[in-house]
């Protein structure tokens, strides 16, 4: 350990003063100075250049704002081509069945075209795509010359899906390409088809549901831009122009696509086996007013509606004859009039009409009326079951002409039924002061009016639906929604105890008077024949040999579930021409087989299970 | 002054590779959500097209064809007992 004395200590401490005096106070020497104004020169320079650099900046930044809200025309177009619009496409609302198949749909099929500008050899091109693809060169070739001009030529504007799967393996050609469109299809084909109706090429509703309800199936189509880069890659979507496409909602509608076909199948057997002209078949829940199948034949499909024009046979099939077209209802319209005068106590089913042994009456008043055969004293309930014009006449002569066209009025006969369903005509019913007096005779037995197939079938529901007549719909409702059920009441037009009698005799028709040949093994059946001659709008008067045989039933009969009306226009009257005959088979069929589908139970007692009944019961 | 100059250079230059890297990302972002737009748009019409084909394969002529095809031995439904009086 070094020791020092403490003067060595001063001096130490002196010449550390000394230096730190040194380093506080500079010299004011000449080489200082010039230091001094170097460092304020580079301090200069540097502001400067950050001055700079800082109004570099500035002003990049403002050309920036400038390119982002004013774009120049130049850099604008040529951003704008790097944004191409898409059409987000939106699907037209389905329409399908009370079971949600689809009776109508929309699918993306694909259109063909070419551009000729690019293609060179137009008679090589042409042959390249038609022969793998299946069209023909030539047409091809003529299509391209046509419109020699044009850079979008259509070769197919919808092509087959064989087409489209050989068009996607066939090598790439130039000038030629394909993009996707939307079509209506018909998956059902004929089935419901002039009910449906159809689109035209633009997607609107061109007939039948179709136009009807084009409003609510239309959607709203939408549109997004995409960014592409200068190889047209997709960059990404671009923040303006973009819409939410907006797919309408399916319309469903009351028809059970299989209870349809079984009503087609049976009234084109029916047609075809009696060599009628046409025939439709209505099928309608009595307590609810649905329409459940709605059959017309001859068969259209909506498929084919671009053959239309050409095809006259194809446009008079097209219309939904059961809603827009009328005929004189014949028989089938007593039912309703003779339960009207047990309502309102003209007559009782067990009283005694005359009905005369020569089977001819004179009214008091107006031409006199024939039965088809004589048939004397008979009861009301007779008169019904086997269809006695005399006996129908005497009672509605008693009501008078003001009751029984109030009669006629109540079951909604001379108006539309509200059904939605499209061209529906309100039928004929003159008001009661412009009736003659063989009006009052003859509306009772279903002369002197015209109905469509859907009011008559309607009417029958109230006589089902214990006196109850419900407004029919195309469109299904909700079981569940109790205000709607009531809300589609139209009127109580009959009592329950006189609608269960009307359908008690109108059972006997079935088992025991004009209608025996729709007769069931399996449903008590119940039922109004009816043969109305053709006016003859010629000559005046009516044919003499020309028809429409009708037959409305319902089942099963104490507790209906279903109504079907079946009716033929002009059979062949060498093969058959009454209603019971050409329609009464066709409507028992629709009935056994449309209960058996829903699962009703037989409501028929074989003898033998009567037997082990009473059996069982000693 | 350097190393304060040095600092403020480097946050400077990490928030801007931030940002890039948050721009970089939402571009990525946005073209996947692009993607993903024009492949709904072709599922959703697959979709139609699938429907459409099975309507066409539920019609009621069809599956009666299909029963025939396949060789099905069917029977309506025996009809249920009805319920005693």
């Amino acid at each position: 350990m070094s020791t020092s004395s403490p003067t060595e200590q001063s001096k130490v401490s002196q010449r550390k003063a000394a230096r730190r005096s040194r380093t506080v106070e500079p010299p004011s020497s000449p080489d200082t100075n010039a230091l001094t104004r170097g460092r304020d020169r580079a301090l200069r320079v540097g502001r400067i250049t950050l001055s700079i650099v800082t109004l570099f900046l500035v002003l990049l930044l403002a050309r920036v704002f400038q390119l982002q809200l004013q774009p120049p025309e130049a850099v604008g177009a040529m951003v704008d081509n790097q944004i191409s619009l898409r059409r987000l496409e939106a699907r037209r609302g389905a329409i399908v069945d009370r079971r949600h198949r689809a009776l109508a749909t929309t699918r993306v099929a694909h259109l063909l075209f070419a551009d000729p500008h690019i293609v060179k050899d137009p008679n090589t091109f042409s042959e390249r795509i038609g022969y793998p693809l299946g069209y023909e060169p030539a047409a091809i070739e003529q299509l391209m010359a046509k419109r020699r001009g044009s850079r979008y030529v259509v070769i197919d504007p919808h092509m087959s899906e064989e087409r489209w799967e050989k068009y996607q393996n066939l090598d790439p050609l130039r000038g030629l390409s394909t993009h996707p469109v939307l079509v209506r299809d018909y998956p059902q084909n004929h089935v419901a088809g002039q009910l449906v109706g159809f689109v035209g090429r633009e997607n609107k509703g061109l007939d039948g549901l179709e136009r009807a309800l084009d409003k609510r199936l239309t959607a709203d189509p939408g549109q997004h831009a995409f960014v592409y880069n200068r190889s047209r890659k997709r960059l990404w979507l671009a923040n303006k122009n973009y819409r939410l496409q907006a797919d309408a909602p399916p319309v469903r509608l009351s028809i059970d696509l299989n209870l349809q076909a079984i009503a087609e199948e049976e009234v084109s057997a029916a047609v075809i086996e009696f060599g009628a002209k046409s025939g439709q078949a209505v099928l309608m829940d009595p307590t609810t007013g649905e329409i459940l199948a709605l059959a017309n034949y001859p068969f259209f499909d909506p498929n084919d509606f671009s053959k239309l024009k050409k095809d006259k046979a194809l446009a008079q099939a097209q219309r939904n004859r059961a809603a827009t077209d009328i005929f004189e209802p014949g028989s089938i319209f007593k039912p309703l009039v003779w339960a009207a005068a047990v309502e309102a106590g003209y007559a009782d089913p067990t009283e005694m009409i005359d009905c005369t042994e020569k089977g001819y009456w004179k009214p008091e008043r107006g031409p006199g009326l024939r039965d088809a055969h004589p048939h004397g004293l008979i009861t009301w309930a007779d008169v019904l079951k086997v269809s006695s014009n005399i006996g129908m006449a005497v009672v509605a002569e008693r009501m008078g002409k003001q009751l029984v066209h109030d009669v006629v009025k109540s079951y909604g006969f001379g108006s539309t039924t509200q059904s939605g369903l499209p061209g529906e005509v309100a039928g004929l019913l003159r008001p009661a002061a412009k009736w003659s007096f063989a009006d009052v005779t003859r509306v009772p037995m279903g002369q002197g009016v015209a109905v469509t197939g859907v009011q008559i079938t309607r009417a029958f529901c109230a006589i089902a639906n214990d006196g109850i007549l419900v407004n029919p719909t195309i469109e299904a409702r909700d079981p569940q929604n109790k205000t709607a059920q009531r809300l589609n009441i139209t009127a109580r037009v009959l009592s329950p105890r006189v609608a269960q009698a009307t359908r008690h005799v109108l059972g006997l028709v079935i088992t025991e008077g004009t209608g025996r040949k729709a007769r069931s093994d399996l449903y008590q059946l119940f039922g109004k024949t009816g043969t109305a001659q053709l006016p003859d709008f010629k000559n005046g008067g009516y044919h003499q040999d020309r028809y429409v045989s009708s037959f409305v039933a319902g089942a099963p009969l104490e507790h209906p579930k279903l109504i079907v009306g079946v009716f033929v226009h002009d059979p062949d009257k060498k093969i058959g021409h009454y209603g019971g005959t050409v329609s009464g088979p066709a409507s028992k069929r629709i009935l056994e087989r449309s209960l058996q589908y829903l699962g009703v139970p037989s409501d028929i007692v074989s003898e033998e299970e009567e037997e082990e009944a009473t059996d069982g019961s000693n | 002054m350097f190393p304060r100059l040095i600092a403020t250079t480097t946050a400077i230059a990490l928030v801007a590779a931030s940002l890039l890297a948050l721009r970089q990302h939402r571009l990525q972002l946005l073209h996947a959500m692009g993607e993903l737009h024009v492949q709904m748009d072709t599922d959703r019409k697959l979709t139609w097209d699938t429907q459409s084909a099975i309507a066409e394969g539920t019609h009621p002529a069809a599956l009666r064809d299909a029963v025939i095809r396949v060789g099905l031995k069917l029977k309506p439904a025996d009809a249920p007992t009805p319920a005693a009086p």
